[in-house]
């Protein structure tokens, strides 16, 4: 859903949704744990020992898992735009080649029109072998039936090395009562991302390791200049709502946990709300950050058109970066999220592939997922290219190593390892929970309501609708 | 305002004294200064996603979200409508597709909304009105509601993953085009119908001869309808065609967005012009037959 | 003699008149038993059930129903808010796409380009009028508000005010007056130029030729552009969809986007469907009004003789 409204809003407001959804995509949701006490997601995203050169064997190596000695097609659906299309076309024809008894078709559709056909293909009980998933539909559709667990396949496979090497963190998006039915290929938290060449003109140095948001603070004040520059780009305006980013360094949570199951909020809370008029008052009263009027008036957004100095930046936002910011590639690199009063915290998301309730050959399909997910295919696929901040810690320097990355890249990794957290919520309610919040905070952030006010109308909305959860 | 119609007669060339002339000169003038007064502001601002469309197509990517937008760019990138039609997919192949879905679908209209517009506008039966209202009724049901259903039902049928969704149903009729071919025959006189009759016309042979020569304008309209609405179509090729080679043109621009807000806006707008140029070709042609017909009413004073 | 020889024949005349009306809708007919009716019939079905589309459809009664009415407050908003964008945006659009019909039909040079031109919004991307929109409706550098600057005026901020977003999407829905003036330009072919003549020669002036000739003569089609744009302003979804989502706030949420929260980004498909056919039954009222009013104003020509014949 965080994916699907930054989209939407850029289809129609190319203008303040690209800006809008590189901040928005940062934000990371409440933490995980179900204690609400504002301790370090400490045992969360620390790795329990850095990535080793974990042996995965070269898919050709690998005797095809069970498949039948006939000829097998596999029906795959994708959200690849067509510029990246050829390259999973690439990764196709080299698997057929190396498995001559599966042949694969593949279908290509944008990413919010995949959410909207994979239900119908659903009812029609017609879905496709192998499905590309975004975070915010996954617990849904696990729980409706649309995937099949994949922990057979999961317990004997040694060579696939889950969960060890994998980000933890993400798995959480992909388990349910205990099994999982999909698995990450991309996952990335909110960090800082900043303009090199306002920071040099300005003569201000670059945002350093350790900082507090008051210090980010100081930083935009310096580098703003009314109408023209502005210091910060990113608030939680919507379609983000990734609110922990932005609320959790105060010490709050946005939503219960109990039980790895989402049952209610805890958004209303003091520390929430000093966060949230924090925020806001970086636009109202400091005014370093450019209005939801200056946000919609440039096409792409003012971070975008080289006119901002920091802006929240998602591990998928670089090649967009890249691409179309008018800074120029090598003109801007990334900082850790800043420090709150109370702890460091980001969110973070990510979509990942399964195999599906109506497929006919579940193991041709295994065959192939186990290759796509392998180090090797992660590299191949999103690694090298740089479209994607990997799921495997192994595959992980391939995708730093990419001549998508920024300089300090290695930002990205330091957050996954210490303090991102999935960006709740994420369960089947999810959608509807996300939309409440939407609508409350925007009007917080635009200087319509209070905070006070408006979390209070999010967990009086959203505390109902959590609580379905609990129902089975 | 009256259709000037150069066959009637009593605007044939009359001789004008000098002074008289000079007046109607001047009158004309006027009109055409307020005509234009008029039309040119919303001319304007309808040209403007156009223009913005043609600036942003011939950009280098990292121009596109310059700020103040540069309208003019420079230097243009032309290979940005061979690399959107011809690199990554087959715009030939889908253009061909939604050729043949297209031309299906205007005739199967034009033949089948005719038919049934007739039967509504001319016809007598004691279901007629009720029948009209359930055709109208149709279109008073959002199709999110519909889409699934129809889905599940074309997939028992078997016929996804082929044009048959898309191309079969214009042979049974559409309502808009129904309804609005109804109103249409419901103008035109009776008398011409009883003539026909005294000669020895059967039913259909008055729509043949009669109701559809006088419907021109109309008949036109629904073309040109059917053929945008056809080829912008962008629902039904989605759901219901699976492999590439089957795609149409809307569909296959759509996949230069990509994921998370990701959009090759300059491949987009190039290409979304290419597709936008014959519409703007067939309308513009087909002007001629909505807008010049004359309707001879057969009838004089 | 006609009858005499329909009697010869074994069939009365409005028998075989019935028959005729039949052949003649029989495409459109089938196609609705084949295509259209199955999945009506579903869908109002469904609105009984519980459905999440992945899943099995779980029957519910009249749940859906009760909900949407009593315990459900942005349905109430949504059917305010679409009310309200009926309410303004048709009378406009309507009066608008006539006014825009008889400019495009002045015999002026270069008329057809400028028809093409008017067309276009129907036809162009959705990106690029999106972007055209936020262009105009910027409270700070737009077009819109640069134009009341002149006059003195401070602008609202439009998209990004609660109480001026709807106002603004009303007037985004006047764009597109091409398609009403594609009809009501063919509509306006119709009309017999001798009607015209012989008014000049009784001496009418131009607001008289329109009041007595041209509107009367062009009511079935403004009728027809009066209905169906009603049904369509009811359903209202694609710039919502696209450009606010709803917002600010709930300001411009409106019922087909509700709707479609529901179905697909909810995944509640049978609550959707009971608003579906609610919606439904409100256009459909509406719609019977419309024609029952209609016999007061709209003028057939053919009309003349709806008398049932022997």
């Amino acid at each position: 859903m965080y994916y699907a409204l930054s989209r939407r809003r850029l289809i129609g407001l190319s203008v303040a949704t690209a800006g809008g959804l590189l901040l928005a995509s940062c934000a990371p949701a409440a933490a995980p744990t179900p204690t609400p006490a504002p301790a370090k997601p400490a045992e969360a995203p620390k790795p329990a020992a850095q990535p080793k050169a974990a042996p995965t064997p070269t898919p050709a190596a690998q005797p095809a898992a069970k498949t039948e000695g006939q000829v097998v097609e596999l029906q795959m659906a994708f959200t690849w735009e067509a510029a990246f299309q050829p390259v999973q076309e690439e990764f196709n024809k080299k698997f057929m080649e190396r498995h001559p008894n599966i042949r694969i078709k593949s279908t290509y559709n944008t990413w919010a029109d995949h959410n909207r056909i994979v239900p119908t293909w659903a009812a029609a009980k017609t879905l496709p072998d192998v499905i590309y998933v975004h975070g915010a539909y996954i617990q849904p559709w696990i729980k409706l039936g649309a995937f099949r667990s994949l922990e057979p396949y999961l317990k004997q496979d040694r060579e696939f090395d889950f969960p060890n090497d994998f980000w933890p963190e993400p798995l959480k998006l992909y388990r349910y009562k205990g099994e999982h039915y999909a698995i990450p290929y991309d996952h990335g938290p909110l960090i800082l991302g900043y303009n090199k060449k306002i920071f040099d003109e300005a003569k201000v140095p670059y945002p350093k390791e350790n900082m507090t948001f008051e210090e980010l603070l100081d930083l935009a004040r310096r580098l703003t200049k009314p109408g023209q520059q502005w210091g910060f780009q990113g608030l939680p305006i919507s379609p983000n709502v990734f609110l922990i980013t932005w609320t959790g360094g105060w010490g709050g949570e946005v939503i219960k946990v109990e039980n790895d199951v989402e049952v209610g909020t805890l958004i209303n809370d003091p520390r929430n709300i000093e966060a949230l008029e924090w925020w806001a008052a970086m636009l109202h009263k400091h005014k370093v950050a450019p209005s939801p009027a200056e946000m919609q008036a440039i096409q792409g957004g003012p971070w975008l058109a080289g006119r901002v100095a920091m802006a929240t930046t998602a591990s998928w936002n670089t090649p967009t970066y890249n691409k179309f910011g008018a800074f120029g590639k090598g003109n801007w690199d990334v900082a850790p999220w800043p420090k709150g009063p109370a702890r460091q915290i980001t969110g973070s998301f990510g979509s990942g592939f399964g195999i599906t309730r109506d497929s006919k050959y579940p193991d041709a399909a295994w065959t192939y997922l186990r290759e796509y997910l392998s180090k090797e295919g992660q590299e191949f696929m999103w690694g090298r290219t740089g479209r994607g901040s990997v799921s495997r810690k192994s595959a992980y320097q391939s995708w730093m190593d990419s001549p998508e990355a920024p300089p300090s890249v290695k930002y990205f990794k330091e957050a996954m390892e210490k303090y991102a957290v999935i960006g709740r919520p994420i369960s089947a309610v999810a959608n509807r929970v996300i939309d409440i919040i939407n609508r409350e905070i925007d009007q917080v952030m635009n200087g319509q309501k209070s905070a006070k006010d408006a979390v209070a109308e999010i967990q009086r909305q959203a505390d109902p609708i959590l609580a379905e959860n609990l129902k089975e | 305002m009256r259709t000037s119609s150069p066959a009637s007669p009593s605007l044939a060339v009359r001789p004008y004294a000098p002074a008289r002339r000079r007046g109607v000169w001047l009158r004309k003038a006027a009109r055409y200064v307020i005509a234009y007064a008029l039309i040119v502001p919303g001319a304007l601002i309808f040209l403007f996603p156009l223009l913005w469309m043609v600036s942003t197509a011939l950009k280098e990517p990292n121009q596109i979200f310059v700020y103040p937008p540069q309208w003019i760019p420079n230097p243009p990138r032309w290979a940005n409508f061979i690399e959107g039609w011809t690199k990554y997919l087959p715009f030939d192949i889908f253009l061909r597709n939604t050729l043949i879905i297209t031309a299906n679908n205007v005739i199967g209209n034009l033949v089948s909304c005719s038919l049934a517009a007739y039967g509504f506008a001319r016809l007598r039966s004691r279901a007629r009105d009720f029948l009209f209202i359930l055709v109208l009724a149709t279109m008073m049901v959002p199709n999110e509601v519909t889409m699934v259903p129809t889905y599940i039902l074309f997939t028992h049928l078997g016929w996804v993953n082929t044009f048959l969704p898309l191309m079969v149903p214009a042979w049974f009729g559409w309502p808009f085009f129904i309804f609005l071919l109804r109103q249409f025959f419901m103008t035109i006189p009776y008398e011409l119908d009883d003539a026909a009759r005294i000669d020895g016309c059967s039913t259909w042979g008055i729509l043949w001869r009669i109701i559809l020569p006088l419907s021109k304008p109309a008949l036109a309209a629904v073309a040109v309808f059917a053929f945008i609405g056809n080829w912008n179509n962008f629902l039904g090729p989605l759901i219901y065609l699976r492999d590439k080679e089957k795609l149409t043109l809307a569909v296959g621009l759509n996949q230069f967005r990509g994921q998370f807000g990701y959009v090759d806006f300059h491949l987009l707008m190039a290409v979304s012009l290419l597709v936008l140029l014959p519409i703007l070709v067939v309308f513009y042609v087909a002007q001629r037959f909505f807008i010049q017909g004359i309707v001879l009413t057969g009838i004089k004073g | 003699m006609e009858g005499q020889r329909a009697r010869r024949r074994g069939l009365s005349l409005s028998a075989r008149e019935e028959i005729e009306f039949f052949l003649a809708i029989s495409p459109w007919l089938i196609g609705f038993l084949l295509f259209t009716g199955g999945p009506i019939l579903a869908s109002i079905l469904l609105s009984f059930t519980e459905w999440s589309v992945i899943d099995v459809p779980r029957l519910v009664g009249l749940k859906n129903y009760l909900d949407l009415i009593t315990n459900d407050q942005l349905f109430w908003i949504a059917l305010v808010n679409t009310i309200y964008y009926v309410g303004v945006s048709v009378p406009l659009g309507v009066i608008l796409s006539i006014l825009v019909a008889l400019l495009m039909n002045q015999k002026v040079p270069g008329i057809a380009v400028f028809r093409t031109i008017y067309y276009l919004p129907s036809v162009t991307s959705g990106v690029a009028v999106a972007i055209l929109w936020i262009w105009i409706f910027n409270p700070e550098v737009g077009l819109l508000n640069a134009l009341l600057k002149m006059v003195g005026i401070k602008g609202p901020g439009w998209l990004l005010d609660p109480a001026w977003a709807m106002p603004a999407l009303i007037l985004m829905s006047l764009w597109n007056v091409g398609g009403n003036m594609v009809v009501l330009l063919a509509g306006l072919q119709g009309i017999p130029e001798h009607l015209y003549e012989a008014a000049r020669i009784d001496g009418a002036n131009r607001w008289q030729e329109f009041r007595h000739i041209t509107l009367p003569m062009l009511s079935p089609v403004i009728f027809f552009v009066l209905v169906v744009s009603t049904i369509a302003a009811f359903q209202i979804f694609t710039n919502v969809y696209v450009m606010t989502r709803g917002g600010p706030g709930t300001a411009t949420l409106v019922y087909v986007f509700y709707l479609y929260q529901n179905a697909f980004e909810y995944l509640r498909m049978g609550y959707a469907s009971a608003m579906a056919w609610i919606l439904f039954l409100i256009i459909l009222g509406l719609t019977i009004l419309q024609f029952w009013a209609s016999r007061r104003w709209v003028y057939y020509e053919a009309g003349l003789r709806e008398v049932r014949r022997p």
